[in-house]
């Protein structure tokens, strides 16, 4: 029975990894202020370049970052049509994952002539599963964290690298000086729009880790539309989190838990697609919830600092003084 | 060799020009010309007062001297060399600091890392906490200006916020501290505090430019004053020379008395009946304090003051866009002051507003779309869900006409006009909607003079000729003396002087009062209804 | 004035097409690229979709859908949301339409056929007004985002919509999930030969008047515009411009709703769909191409019909994969949605214009 709890809880850590990898790096961008829709043409490239570079330099290092450079060129591209060009960052962000989405078939179709997956022409190389010594012995604890895919310990470590980066370094000063007052962190030196380049690239390549799990991971080829989405799980989960990356990480592997259960009920179940849809239902709900606590959050705080202002200055102060047009 | 005793080489160093602007002047792409062959100088362990009406030119001289416009012709000297500035980082290399109105923070970081952020401490990319806060309890102490490096700015005072944006200056090196308006949004307290850490700031030998209105803390604090008016120095002087009237003498004052013809108001009923009014802004400073007057049918009453002593602030509270934190305000005998802008306009309330770009117009919507904008519900102009558009488009075309607005059919967008244009069209779309009490800020700023001179007499005919009431709000003093029926003075968000006859205003006297030197009794007053 | 207007408006158009000018090239080059045949394959390319009724009604069919959807995107793109519940709706609208003609045992199966129609359209049109109105709420009065909520609720309608299909609808003698065929009195018949061109064009068009009408001649239509021009005008103005967000998206859902219920009524004799239809984000397209403005809404889904057509012509033709049109579509987007694209340009020939003016001020004067 234990081990059966195990095993389950252990495909949930390998579903929960590609989404895990998404929410980290939207936790970047959402810091910078701007919300990465993107994230799925990040993904799509990068499975398949991975693939294709793996596999003809028969390198797993070569792959990775050939599919994390193709990750960054595809979001230099994003960057150039918004932040030189003009287009709306999010009419931009929608334009690219259907564009990738087609690039990435018709670039199968062009190297291997078949456009359903690269299986037939490239053999590509995979991050092999590791086996850790000494914890795999242990009951319960052994079955659950040692064997994972190289890729989901790279995840959880990205956890850890992201909060780093964010608060221990001075770039991630930046991004999030940047993200919460673009003005003022231009009025000392700061040019918002190469932080904005920068805080995107930088999840490129965390998006690129995910793109190339999907297709180097426990599998060894790109299927087209490889990412079914996960782009903006992610994304949802880094905005339910308030861009927290732990707490983006928990929120991942939650939706990865509603997806082992799906996969695991649909034995049992016929009706497996209002299963499916559960775990968007509950997303949704909480989006909404979230916005609302959100929102009283906020009054709350006006309303305490008002409080606050109102003893040291020791004179009545309103509670509801804002202009109509905030 | 000489020697010379500690408070010779003091005087010596506290002589010292550490900046001196000569010769400025400076003109917009659009002709404007916002200074005209100024000069400006400061000695360091100075504290030089720079005050001028919005407009005068003060905003755009501080910006040359931040390196955020490029003058037309003079020179800056820096220590007696010439230097030219090319940009805010340029300046603040070279020691000049700004601290601006409006603070450039981040509400969720720390009061250490608002104040390091762009020269972070750290190694290869790291950025090390501990040492931001130690940077800043140093320069904390070094000014005395006592901040917690570890609260966060959204959960501050402002006193503590702008404690913050002047160590971000001094910390940078600054020599040279620009405050435009700073004590504007402290209160009283806190403005004790900050003249205290000024003259230490001073002692040390810190040149401080201090933008400011407020008469009684110049007289209290600064050194030298400047005067700009027009974009040229007005006045100049040593505060020890100076008394409150000198000063707001140089202030006040009118180049060109105009003359504008007008017949008798003829005052009839009640419309606008303010009683009371408090207003407190979000950080709980008192902008409208009791306010109470009124307005009658077919005159127009001029509010004259200071801008930022709360008559922005009353026309907003009027016409709905704002809130009162006391008292009442009825318009045509109904209370409004839970009402939406809709009912408020309704009830018979026309706004042209200070800001014409952000509330007055849609910049990229047409003529006829700005016009329309408060007729869309108007039966006149309804028949069942759809808007009629060919009366809309006459009544746009008369509009046109009556305004002598010079443009095409009224189908162009509204932002390819000329701002007089554009104003004309705000004007237009207020006057013809019916209303009885139309308020009027800053009705002609930025405007040419022809057609500032078509509105004061659109505004005189409103009045006149259909017994309309008038709220006029202006620092232009021509025009607030010459049009309205009577005149009163704000200062510090209540009313401190009423003149029913304007044109009898002396200059001094409007000083006097807007400067806040006097203060009128309520019997002096007479009735402000 | 009308020589600046003038030229405004000559570089809008320019954008536009200038935009799909070399977007259509850089496809062709991509074609040239890839293609055993490269003459055979631009041909097919270029000229293909208009050359049998088969491959024209292919053009029609889907240019039905975008015009509708293409209208509604119009409406919530133009007050600047980024509402995508479109896709969602899509999906769902029909969905429950087909459940209340099978649902309801015989009641629609008596009915003529416009009623028919005229109740599966309304039906769709609720449900896509008020599944549209979730995202609204949570931007308007929560203060969230619309774009994650109805990415979202767009996975779960589609989810939900083939719960009920395979639930309520499904036809077991068939070896796919489908429903029941639908009754030939409630369907949009073919109007030629079979062809994919069906009578649902009837209700573009009168969706695309009625768009119009709202959009410019309503006072709801107004307040949007005006709204979206500039919230604080709107304000001043006494417009209430929360509701007029609102109404902006709610109107959207409605024209997805139709828009769904044209395409799965018209197109297909069954309720099939088993994955989200990319219609509402061709809408999308479609109301970038127009420039927000529905007036051009026809000739920008016609142009959106005819790019995907080609594509799945020459998919026959060659074998090339109908997806890379896809890629077509970002640089579509990036030429004609770009400020920056041609503004150097636009900006030195206005200056001049200006100064011209200025100094024939002065002479006149």
């Amino acid at each position: 029975m234990l081990t059966q709890i195990a095993s389950f809880l252990f495909s949930v850590i390998r579903i929960s990894t590609p989404i895990m990898f998404v929410a980290l790096c939207a936790v970047i961008s959402e810091k910078a202020g701007l919300l990465n829709m993107a994230a799925e043409s990040m993904m799509l490239m990068s499975a398949l370049i991975g693939v294709i570079f793996s596999a003809i330099t028969q390198s797993l290092l070569i792959g990775l970052i050939a599919g994390a450079m193709s990750s960054v060129l595809v979001t230099l591209f994003l960057c150039f049509a918004t932040f030189v060009m003009k287009v709306d960052l999010y009419l931009m962000s929608i334009a690219m994952n259907l564009a990738l989405s087609g690039a990435t078939v018709y670039i199968m179709y062009m190297t291997t002539g078949v456009k359903s997956n690269t299986a037939a022409t490239f053999a590509s190389k995979t991050m092999p599963n590791f086996i850790i010594p000494v914890i795999q012995d242990i009951p319960f604890l052994g079955r659950l964290i040692s064997g994972h895919n190289g890729f989901t310990y790279i995840a959880f470590l990205m956890v850890f690298i992201v909060w780093f980066l964010l608060y221990r370094t001075k770039i991630g000063l930046r991004i999030r000086a940047v993200g919460q007052n673009p003005a003022a962190a231009e009025s000392v030196g700061i040019n918002p729009r190469l932080i904005y380049t920068l805080s995107f690239c930088m999840a490129a390549v965390i998006a690129s880790l995910g793109g190339m799990y999907l297709s180097m991971g426990y599998q060894s080829f790109f299927i087209r539309d490889i990412t079914g989405g996960r782009g903006f799980i992610g994304m949802s989960a880094s905005t339910i989190a308030n861009a927290n990356p732990a707490i983006a990480a928990v929120i991942s592997i939650m939706f990865g838990l509603a997806e082992a259960v799906t996969n695991y009920l649909k034995i049992y179940i016929a009706d497996t697609h209002l299963l499916s849809a559960l775990p968007y239902m509950i997303m949704t709900v909480l989006i909404l919830l979230l916005s609302a606590v959100r929102k009283r959050g906020r009054e709350q705080i006006a309303r305490e600092n008002k409080k606050r202002l109102e003893q040291q200055s020791g004179s009545a102060v309103p509670t509801n003084i804002k202009m109509r047009d905030e | 060799m000489l020697s010379l005793s500690a408070v010779q080489w003091e005087g010596l160093y506290m002589s010292k020009e550490i900046l001196r602007m000569e010769g400025i002047t400076k003109i917009y792409s659009n002709g404007f010309m916002a200074n005209k062959d100024v000069s400006f100088s400061i000695n360091s362990g100075e504290i030089h007062a720079l005050i001028g009406e919005n407009g005068a030119g003060k905003t755009t001289l501080m910006k040359i001297l931040f390196g955020l416009e490029v003058c037309q012709s003079g020179t800056i000297y820096m220590n007696g060399e010439p230097t030219k500035i090319m940009n805010p980082l340029d300046a603040i290399a070279k020691g000049v600091g700004m601290v601006h109105q409006h603070f450039m923070q981040m509400p969720d970081l720390t009061v250490a890392e608002n104040i390091i952020l762009g020269i972070e401490p750290g190694r290869y990319g790291l950025y090390n906490g501990k040492k931001a806060v130690e940077m800043t309890l140093e320069a904390s102490a070094k000014y005395r200006l006592d901040v917690n490096p570890n609260d966060l700015i959204r959960n501050i005072s402002v006193g503590q916020k702008q404690k913050v944006e002047l160590l971000k200056a001094l910390i940078r090196g600054a020599k040279i501290l620009i405050l435009d308006e700073p004590t504007a949004v402290l209160t009283p307290q806190e403005t004790r505090k900050l003249f205290e850490q000024l003259s230490f700031l001073k002692e040390s030998g810190y040149a401080v430019v201090f933008i400011s209105h407020k008469l009684e803390e110049i007289m209290e604090i600064c050194d030298r004053v400047t005067v700009l008016r027009h974009g040229r120095v007005a006045g100049y002087g040593e505060i020890k020379d100076l008394d409150e009237l000198k000063l707001s003498n140089m202030i006040v004052g009118r180049d060109v008395v105009l003359e504008i013809e007008k017949s008798r108001a003829e005052r009839g009923a009640s419309i606008l009946r303010v009683e009371h009014l408090n207003y407190l802004d979000d950080n709980g400073k008192a902008v409208i304090s009791g306010l109470s007057m009124g307005i009658r049918s077919g005159e127009i009453v001029g509010i004259a003051g200071v801008e930022g002593n709360g008559q922005t602030e009353l026309s907003e509270i009027i016409t709905g866009m704002r809130r009162a934190t006391e008292g009442s305000v009825s318009i045509n005998g109904s209370e409004i002051s839970h009402r939406s802008i809709r009912k408020i306009r309704d009830l018979g309330v026309a706004h042209i507003s200070e800001d014409r770009m952000k509330y007055g117009c849609a910049a990229e919507l047409s003529i006829r779309d700005n016009i329309a904008s408060v007729y869309l519900d108007r039966k006149e102009f309804r028949s069942g869900l759809f808007v009629n558009k060919k009366k809309i488009n006459k009544f746009v075309e008369q509009c046109i006409k009556d305004f002598e607005i010079s443009c095409g059919d009224g189908s162009e967008a509204i932002r390819m006009l000329s701002g007089g244009n554009i104003q004309k069209v705000i004007v237009a779309r207020e006057f013809c909607c019916g209303a009885n009490l139309i308020v009027a800020n800053q009705p002609t700023r930025g405007i040419d003079v022809g057609t500032s001179d078509l509105i004061r007499r659109q505004i005189i005919k409103q009045s006149r000729e259909k017994g309309i009431g008038v709220l006029l709000i202006s620092s232009d003093l021509n025009e607030v003396l010459e049009v309205s029926d009577r005149l009163l003075i704000m200062k510090d968000g209540e009313i401190v002087a009423q003149f029913m006859d304007p044109k009898s205003v002396t200059d001094d006297m409007l000083g006097e009062y807007m400067l806040g030197i006097k203060h009128m009794t309520t019997e002096e007053m007479g009735d402000l209804f | 004035m009308k020589r600046v207007a003038r030229v405004e408006f000559l570089f809008e158009f320019l954008r536009v097409i200038l935009g799909l000018a070399i977007a259509y090239l850089f496809t062709l080059l991509a074609i040239v690229f890839v293609a055993e045949n490269p003459l055979e394959a631009v041909r097919e390319f270029a000229i293909g979709p208009f050359l049998t009724t088969r491959r024209f009604g292919q053009i029609m069919g889907k240019f039905i859908p975008y015009l509708i959807s293409g209208c509604g995107m119009c409406f919530i793109y133009a007050c600047g949301r980024f509402n995508l519940i479109g896709e969602g709706i899509v999906n769902f609208a029909p969905c429950i339409a087909a459940l209340a003609l099978f649902g309801t045992g015989g009641l629609m199966m008596n009915l003529p056929l416009p009623l028919n129609l005229l109740i599966l359209l309304v039906i769709c049109a609720v449900v896509g007004g008020a599944v549209a109105s979730v995202p609204a709420f949570c931007r308007e009065t929560l203060g969230g985002n619309e774009t994650v909520v109805s990415i979202i609720m767009n996975y779960m309608l589609l989810y939900l919509s083939m719960y009920l299909l395979k639930r309520f609808l499904s036809d077991k003698s068939q070896s796919f999930l489908c429903s029941k065929p639908f009754p030939d009195n409630a369907q949009f018949h073919s109007l030629f030969a079979n062809s994919n061109f069906h009578s649902g064009i009837y209700i573009s068009a009168i969706c695309f008047i009625i768009a119009c009408v709202v959009f410019y001649r309503t006072g709801i239509g107004q307040k949007i515009r005006i709204s979206e021009a500039n919230v604080s005008f709107a304000q001043y103005s006494g417009i209430r411009s929360i509701a007029a967000m609102y109404a902006a998206q709610i109107i959207g859902g409605v024209f997805m709703g139709i828009a769904g219920c044209v395409d799965v009524f018209g197109l297909y004799t069954r309720y099939q769909y088993s994955a989200l239809t990319n219609i509402g984000m061709d809408g999308l397209i479609v109301a970038v191409i127009a420039r927000k403005k529905p007036f051009f809404i026809p000739f920008a889904a016609f142009v959106l019909a005819y790019i995907r057509t080609s594509a799945v012509v020459l998919n026959l033709a060659t074998s090339i994969p109908y997806e890379f049109v896809n890629m077509m579509q970002a640089v579509l987007i990036l030429f004609v949605a770009a400020q920056g694209f041609l503004e150097k340009p636009k900006n030195r020939i206005i200056f001049r214009i200006s100064r011209e003016i200025e100094a024939q001020k002065k002479e006149g004067v």
